[in-house]
């Protein structure tokens, strides 16, 4: 079995609109990340208006370090810093650190996004985890069946932010077309996150590094059940 | 028309010093800006419906810019010898066509993705702030000033010399916002775009 991680996104929330692309912020952030390898990029975002018919483009802040394959963007309302593995928590908490002095952040939500991919499964791992998922119900002249998904959101204490998180996880998989109850490959998409209901200003960068660490530890019973399935 | 002393300004290694015959000769400055655009638009090298000699149609429309071909006809252009300041190099030309072919904004994200992506080509950096420097500032902005200032932290001299180049050639007062909190840190370069920033902010536009 080979679990492949694709995507990872750190985010903060809150209100970030006024950190535009101008010169002045490009300039600032960059001084301030030149030395972990970013460079200064913006990117555009568009905002429908429909009351007033229109649709506008706002060009966004946003830091690139092509080594790491970690891009850091500043959206109107939240921080991403994006990348295709997991990288040091440590980093995490100096780069939003960075932001948060730099340009006064105050954050309301933390969340954590994963997407892993499970392939490279041998023909007997491809049948026990076919026999594992609940596949869904065929519906008439429709048993094709070529994707399915499970989705499902828990809450649980976060010790060490002192409250509830969510986390929602959803499977998606691709069954084989040659032999039935098996799969061709499966992706985990796993997001933990503060809830979105309370929007007070209430998380320091040190409190985003307590939930990242905790966050990225509970995430490892997804590949435990996973691998436990396959071991049976 | 470019005085011929400029064209005998090639050495690399003189390039911090050379920076600064241009600026400092106020009647130079103004005549490299207009030399980049004192030349025929076109050269018949790449432009918009062109018919190429093995029948590929190129940048018919602003949908279908062959970015990949015009990437590669920037790398096949560069050379150390061809670049010389006061000189317009071909790249120019691959840029100019991409900026009516797409739009300028279009192709400076293009321009400054493939600077990203070779960020340790000092020949490809250099000679696309080179060229970039000689497009009006309006039309590079914002990618462009942005691109100059990111690279001011260089470790090639060469690369810092040209970004230097690049704002004393736009002699933009707003290119200098970029500059605000981040310039370049070698001493001979400090000192240089001191004297660049007082010049832009006494005589820029």
């Amino acid at each position: 079995m080979n679990k492949k991680v694709t995507s990872v996104n750190y985010s903060i929330f809150g209100p970030y609109g006024n950190i535009d692309s101008s010169p002045d912020n490009i300039s600032k952030a960059f001084s301030r990340f030149v030395e972990y390898g970013f460079m200064p990029n913006t990117f555009a975002v568009f905002k429908v208006e429909p009351e007033k018919n229109t649709i506008r483009q706002d060009m966004r802040l946003q830091l690139i370090n092509k080594e790491e394959h970690c891009s850091i963007a500043v959206l109107p309302d939240r921080v991403n810093i994006e990348t295709d593995h997991f990288i040091e928590t440590e980093k995490v908490y100096r780069y939003f650190d960075n932001l948060v002095s730099l340009f006064d952040l105050a954050i309301n939500r933390i969340a954590l996004t994963e997407t892993l991919v499970v392939e490279g499964l041998s023909s007997k791992e491809l049948e026990q985890l076919g026999n594992k998922m609940a596949y869904p119900a065929n519906y008439e002249n429709e048993d094709n069946l070529f994707e399915f998904a499970t989705y499902r959101v828990t809450r649980k204490r976060m010790d060490v932010l002192n409250e509830d998180i969510n986390i929602c996880r959803s499977v998606r998989a691709v069954p084989s077309s040659n032999v039935a109850g098996t799969l061709k490959w499966l992706e985990v998409h796993t997001d933990i996150n503060t809830l979105g209901e309370l929007k007070d200003n209430r998380f320091t960068a040190t409190q985003c590094r307590n939930f990242f660490e905790n966050a990225i530890e509970s995430n490892d019973v997804v590949i435990d059940y996973l691998e436990g399935v396959i071991n049976d | 028309m470019i005085s011929n002393s400029y064209n005998t300004y090639n050495s690399l290694g003189d390039l911090p010093k050379l920076l600064f015959k241009e600026y400092e000769d106020s009647n130079s400055q103004s005549q490299i800006y207009d030399y980049s655009f004192s030349r025929p638009l076109k050269n018949g090298f790449r432009s918009k419906n062109t018919v190429q000699n093995d029948d590929r149609i190129i940048f018919d429309d602003k949908n279908t810019v062959d970015w990949d071909a015009a990437k590669k006809d920037i790398f096949a252009s560069l050379s150390w010898s061809k670049l010389q300041v006061g000189e317009r190099v071909e790249a120019e030309d691959i840029i100019e066509d991409l900026f009516v072919s797409a739009t300028p904004s279009g192709a400076m994200e293009k321009i400054y993705e493939v600077a990203l992506n070779n960020s340790g080509n000092a020949l490809l950096l250099c000679t696309l702030l080179h060229a970039l420097s000689h497009f009006e500032y309006e039309k590079i902005y914002p990618k462009g000033p942005m691109f100059a200032m990111a690279m001011f932290s260089s470790n090639d001299s060469r690369v810092v010399s040209y970004a230097m180049k690049a704002f004393s050639n736009w002699n933009a007062k707003d290119s200098l916002k970029y500059a605000n909190n981040f310039a370049p840190k070698q001493d001979w370069a400090i000192k240089e775009w001191n004297r660049i920033v007082s010049y832009i902010k006494e005589n820029g536009d």
